[in-house]
C-alpha cells in the first residue's frame, strides 16, 4: 500500500486542543462510568463511519491474529474511547487518588532497583492500554520521569498535553526533527531520570523489523542505542485495563543493551526481545493495542 | 590542541555512520544533515558523538554545540581541532 492511499492517523476535527479541553471538562463534571460509556460508544460510532481507518487497525491486528475482523478493529475504537475517558479522569484528579486506578502491579522492584542505581532508565512501552498512567505511577514512586513525544498536529495540542502531564510531575521532551534531541535525553538519563518512550511504530529514518505471529512489524528502536551508550537499563512496561475497569501494570526485567555485530543487528536483536516481551500481553488484550497507523513500512507515495 | 585532519574526520564518519561511500569521496564542504548532504540521521548523530568521545575524549552535551559543529565535514574538523586535549580512558 502506498502512503498516499492511507487516511491521516488522526482525525483533524477531533484531535485538537479544544476537544481535549472538552474531555477534561466532562471528566470533572461526570462520574467516570458515565464518561467511559459515552466515550466508548462514541469510539464505536466513529469506527462505523471511518472504514478506511478501521482497515488499517485490522491489518495491524492481523499481525497478532490472522482471524481479526473489522469488528475486532472497531472494538479497538470502543476501547480507545474508554481509555481516553480514563486519561481525562486521571489528569483531573489529585495524583495520589488517580493512581489508585491501578489495582494490580507486577515488577515494581525493577523500577526501584534501577532508581537506586542513580543512572536513570529508558522505559519502553507500546501504544497499548493507558500508557500515560505508567508515567503517573513512576512519578508517584518518587522517580523523576519524562515522556518522549513527537510534535502533535498542532502546537496548542502539544502544549496542552505537556501541561496535563506536569500535573503529575511528569515532563515532556519533544523530539521532533532535531537530529540532536538525543543529547537532551542523554542528559536526563545522566541525572537519574526515567525517560519513557513508545517503540512500536516505524519512523521514516528509524525502522527495525520484528517478527510477530503473522508477519513483520517495524519498530523505531534507535533510542535503544542511547541507553547502551549511557549504560542505563531498558525496562519494558505495559499498562492494561482489567475487566473491572481498573488497571494492571506490568514491569518486565530490564535489558542491558550490548553490541551484537552491526548496529542494525543490535537493534534487531533487542527490538525482537522487546516485542517478544510485549506479545503475550498484546495477544491477551488486542483490543487495547491503539495502533492507528500501519506498523509495516509504506511504499513511497506516488 | 591536537590537529585533526579532514582525513581523520572522513574516517570518523565512515567508521561510525552507515555510509555507502569511501572516505576519499567525501568533500570538505559536504553537509552532514539535510538535503544535498551525506544524509545522516539522528542515530548517525548519536553514533558520531559516541565515536568522537571514544576517539578524542571529547564529550558533546549541548544540542546547540552539536548543531554548529556537525554542520559540514569542514566545520566538524575545525571544531574538533579547537578542543583542548583530553586524556582518553582505557
Amino acid at each position: 500500500m502506498a502512503s498516499s492511499d492511507l487516511p491521516a492517523p488522526h482525525s483533524p476535527g477531533l484531535y485538537r486542543a479544544p476537544m481535549f479541553d472538552a474531555g477534561a471538562w466532562l471528566a470533572r463534571c461526570f462520574p467516570l462510568g458515565v464518561i467511559r460509556a459515552l466515550a466508548g460508544w462514541t469510539g464505536w460510532l466513529y469506527a462505523l463511519i471511518h472504514p478506511k481507518r478501521v482497515a488499517v487497525v485490522q491489518r495491524n491486528l492481523q499481525l497478532l491474529d490472522a482471524g481479526s475482523t473489522g469488528k475486532s478493529a472497531r472494538w479497538v475504537y470502543l476501547e480507545f474511547g474508554k481509555t481516553l475517558a480514563d486519561y481525562f479522569y486521571i489528569g483531573t484528579r489529585p495524583p495520589g487518588k488517580a493512581v489508585r486506578i491501578i489495582t494490580k502491579s507486577e515488577g515494581l522492584d525493577y523500577f526501584r532497583m534501577a532508581h537506586e542505581q542513580g543512572k536513570g532508565a529508558l522505559v519502553v512501552t507500546a501504544h497499548f492500554g493507558l500508557f500515560e498512567l505508567g508515567a503517573l505511577m513512576v512519578a508517584q514512586m518518587g522517580i523523576p520521569c519524562a515522556i518522549l513525544t513527537y510534535p502533535e498536529p498542532s502546537r496548542a495540542l502539544t502544549e496542552w498535553r505537556a501541561a496535563f502531564r506536569r500535573r503529575w510531575n511528569v515532563e515532556t521532551i519533544e523530539i521532533g526533527t532535531d537530529s540532536f534531541a538525543f543529547l537532551e535525553i542523554a542528559e536526563r538519563l545522566r541525572r537519574g531520570q526515567f525517560v519513557a518512550t513508545l517503540i512500536d511504530r516505524p519512523h521514516p529514518t528509524d525502522s527495525t523489523p520484528v517478527s510477530l505471529p503473522n508477519g513483520t512489524a517495524h519498530f523505531s528502536a534507535g533510542i535503544l542505542l542511547l541507553a547502551a551508550h549511557n549504560g542505563v537499563p531498558v525496562i519494558p512496561a505495559t499498562m492494561s485495563r482489567r475487566a473491572d475497569g481498573t488497571y494492571h501494570s506490568r514491569i518486565f526485567p530490564p535489558l542491558f543493551i550490548q553490541e551484537r555485530g552491526s548496529r542494525a543487528e543490535t537493534l534487531r536483536f533487542y527490538s525482537q526481545q522487546i516485542a517478544d516481551t510485549f506479545l503475550p500481553v498484546l495477544c491477551a488484550h488486542p483490543e487495547q493495542w491503539y495502533q492507528f497507523v500501519p506498523v509495516v513500512p509504506l511504499l513511497p507515495a506516488s | 590542541m591536537t590537529e585533526i585532519t579532514l582525513d581523520d574526520v572522513r574516517k570518523l564518519l565512515v567508521d561510525n555512520c552507515m555510509l555507502r561511500v569511501r572516505p576519499e569521496e567525501i568533500e570538505a564542504g559536504t553537509l552532514l544533515f539535510g538535503p544535498g548532504s551525506l544524509g545522516l540521521d539522528s542515530i548517525d548523530a548519536l553514533q558520531l558523538t559516541v565515536g568522537i568521545e571514544k576517539s578524542y575524549g571529547i564529550a558533546i552535551k549541548e544540542p546547540s554545540v552539536a548543531r554548529e559543529a556537525f554542520h559540514s565535514v569542514k566545520t566538524l574538523q575545525e571544531w574538533l581541532s579547537r578542543q583542548p586535549d583530553k586524556p582518553l580512558s582505557a
